[in-house]
């Protein structure tokens, strides 16, 4: 009789704490409701208010920030670094010592493009940013408490050793809207820096040439069908390049249907309830889940896109009532980075902004990204099966006063084969894209770089060119 | 004898392409063009040159399907030697100049004067142009650095 109690009394105590387990998990881990009207949620708010991140993600923020490349030229020497190469990490330590220096340098003077052209003639690293940077937004990315070059917009700056004379480098810093150039002194140990121009330069001049060197950047003969910008590196020998294969997280070839943990994943991330949200198929085999706030449309490609139904509903970033650009821009690329590492743990962040970061206005924000894999862009373009229309980017987001109103991502693992593959030189990508598009000749290419293309689920080796309208066409 | 015409006709058809479009191997010394509208050298700007780098690039601007070709005078057979570009190991054929009208190849400097002519063909038309560069030795650049060092400390 005492032995029955016993179990009976094991068995509800077993069943009162298994019932509690469950409930606990159904609230806060699958949740009931999503945040926006979340009982729980609303009491944490209220007793510890909204949690702000205050410089925090500055790993994200460096992530995204850094230099796509950096240019060692050392007189006849010059190499060219990316952000996975060893000489990179070993460099951008003093480059970013000594640009932190510039800009909090208390005199500048002007300077012409001559000046600039001969200092990455002479020894000297260029540093080039994916995109223009806001001079305070750049400042507060490497901690500057208050950056002196006034209101610029700074993608290139070159570190010069300067004439033998001075014991201080130089520092050039072009403003990348009207292409003013000014200097600065800084004071660093010149014959370090030498060592690092000396240790770190290899190939030549002539397999780097920058355009002004071969005089490509003024029109020069009838025969001249464009112009380059005068610091554009030229590839004049074909180049080989690692294969690239991608793998898609998103939906199983095999099985012929969606990667549950990666989908929920992607909902959780958004706020959406798993089992409440509604749920369709469209007829180009997409699920689109709804909510009362927002969609969530996922392609079996792996692209996705989220749509707030209003400007006000969006997902709210983790920032003051008072943020400033600056909060907003690290509250976003917080949001893109803690994005990847749940929906794609497995894989290292390689996105990078393809867009200018300056000051806008706070109701209209849009950041948009690309991969790289080796300082090399990806440009595996998502074509709309409804609209033919293509996107370019990987990443599309908007944000609006703080809520991110639409975000559009590719969620794709890039990889590098054994294999090589080949990319032709620099001018047969110019004459490839003069060939196609004939309107575009006696036009200046601002920047050309090589790019992997997504052909047909193949990645080959190419070229994307940008001209001085900013419009970015993709030579095939 | 009509068969004998044809043939010889027919081989002057396929072998006219193979003659005309590709530059030849060596040019004599004295060796001109008959035109001088096909080509315009960017760099190196001037006709004579220093330079401390081994590597030049001659780069050109010229008419779409105009064939360039770079030569370097050889002091041994004194004739202008043409050079060839590789690219792993396999020897690249001719290209025309594209619809950008830009050239630029790679020539390999030897310490001293170089001599260096540039070959140019459209529809039959040649033009060739001359150029010196003279490559100074790591020494004497070496020793110029060390001077100018003196001279300011």
């Amino acid at each position: 009789m005492k032995n029955k109690e016993r179990i009976k009394n094991a068995v509800l105590a077993i069943l009162i704490i298994s019932s509690i387990c469950l409930t606990l998990n159904i609230w806060f881990d699958k949740k009931l409701w999503p945040d926006g009207y979340n009982f729980f949620s609303n009491i944490t708010q209220k007793l510890f208010g909204q949690k702000v991140l205050k410089n925090s993600g500055s790993l994200s923020k460096e992530k995204l920030a850094l230099p796509k490349q950096l240019v060692v030229n050392n007189a006849s020497k010059r190499s060219i670094f990316y952000e996975n190469d060893d000489a990179y990490d070993i460099l951008i330590t003093p480059v970013k010592k000594i640009f932190i220096s510039a800009l909090t340098a208390d005199s500048f003077t002007k300077s012409t493009l001559d000046e600039w052209n001969a200092a990455l003639k002479a020894k000297s690293i260029f540093v080039s940013y994916p995109v223009a940077y806001d001079a305070n937004v750049l400042g507060n990315i490497l901690g500057v408490q208050k950056v002196k070059t006034g209101g610029v917009t700074i993608r290139d700056f070159v570190i010069s050793q300067g004439d033998i004379a001075s014991s201080n480098l130089y520092v050039y810093i072009r403003n990348h809207i009207d292409g003013s150039i000014k200097k600065c002194s800084v004071r660093y140990d010149k014959k370090e820096f030498e060592n690092l121009l000396t240790r770190h330069s290899s190939s030549t001049t002539g397999d780097l040439p920058y355009s002004f060197e071969l005089n490509f950047d003024k029109i020069n003969s009838a025969s001249q069908n464009v112009t380059i910008s005068p610091d554009v590196i030229l590839s004049i020998n074909r180049t080989t390049h690692s294969s690239l294969y991608s793998i898609n997280p998103v939906f199983s070839r095999s099985d012929k249907d969606f990667v549950p943990e990666t989908v929920n994943a992607v909902l959780k991330k958004f706020s959406f309830n798993i089992s409440t949200a509604r749920k369709y198929t469209d007829p180009d085999g997409a699920i689109v889940y709804v909510e009362n706030y927002g969609s969530i449309k996922i392609h079996p490609s792996g692209y996705f896109e989220y749509k707030a139904i209003a400007p006000d509903k969006g997902i709210e970033l983790p920032v003051n009532n008072n943020a400033d650009y600056n909060d907003i821009f690290t509250a976003s690329l917080n949001f893109v980075t803690d994005f990847w590492t749940s929906v794609v743990p497995q894989s290292e962040l390689n996105l990078s902004l393809t867009g200018d970061i300056v000051n806008r206005n706070l109701s209209d924000v849009e950041f948009t990204m690309n991969y790289y894999i080796n300082g090399t862009l990806i440009r595996d373009d998502v074509q709309n099966s409804l609209t033919g229309g293509i996107t370019p980017y990987a990443l599309t987001m908007n944000v609006s006063n703080g809520k991110i109103t639409s975000y559009k991502q590719l969620i794709r693992i890039y990889y590098e084969g054994d294999t090589k593959i080949e990319n032709i030189s620099t001018i047969e990508a110019l004459d490839k894209l003069f060939s196609s598009q004939s309107e575009l000749k006696n036009t200046n290419v601002k920047e050309i770089f090589p790019a992997y293309i997504n052909n047909g689920g193949v990645y080959t080796m190419s070229y994307a060119a940008k001209s001085d309208n900013g419009k970015t066409i993709l030579i095939k | 004898m009509k068969k004998l015409i044809l043939l010889v006709l027919c081989i002057s058809i396929i072998a006219v392409p193979f003659v005309s479009f590709a530059a030849p191997e060596f040019l004599g010394v004295n060796y001109t063009g008959s035109v001088d509208n096909l080509v315009d050298i960017l760099n190196p700007d001037s006709f004579s040159t220093t330079t401390s780098n081994s590597v030049c690039v001659v780069s050109a601007a010229a008419k779409s399907g105009t064939t360039v070709a770079i030569y370097m005078y050889d002091a041994a057979t004194g004739m202008y030697r043409k050079i060839n570009t590789y690219f792993n190991g396999v020897k690249l054929e001719e290209s025309a100049v594209g619809a950008s009208g830009l050239y630029a190849r790679q020539v390999l400097l030897k310490e001293g004067l170089n001599k260096i002519l540039v070959y140019a063909q459209r529809d039959g038309a040649i033009q060739t142009k001359r150029l010196e560069v003279t490559l100074l030795s790591e020494a004497y650049v070496g020793n110029l650095r060390t001077f100018i060092s003196s001279r300011l400390n």
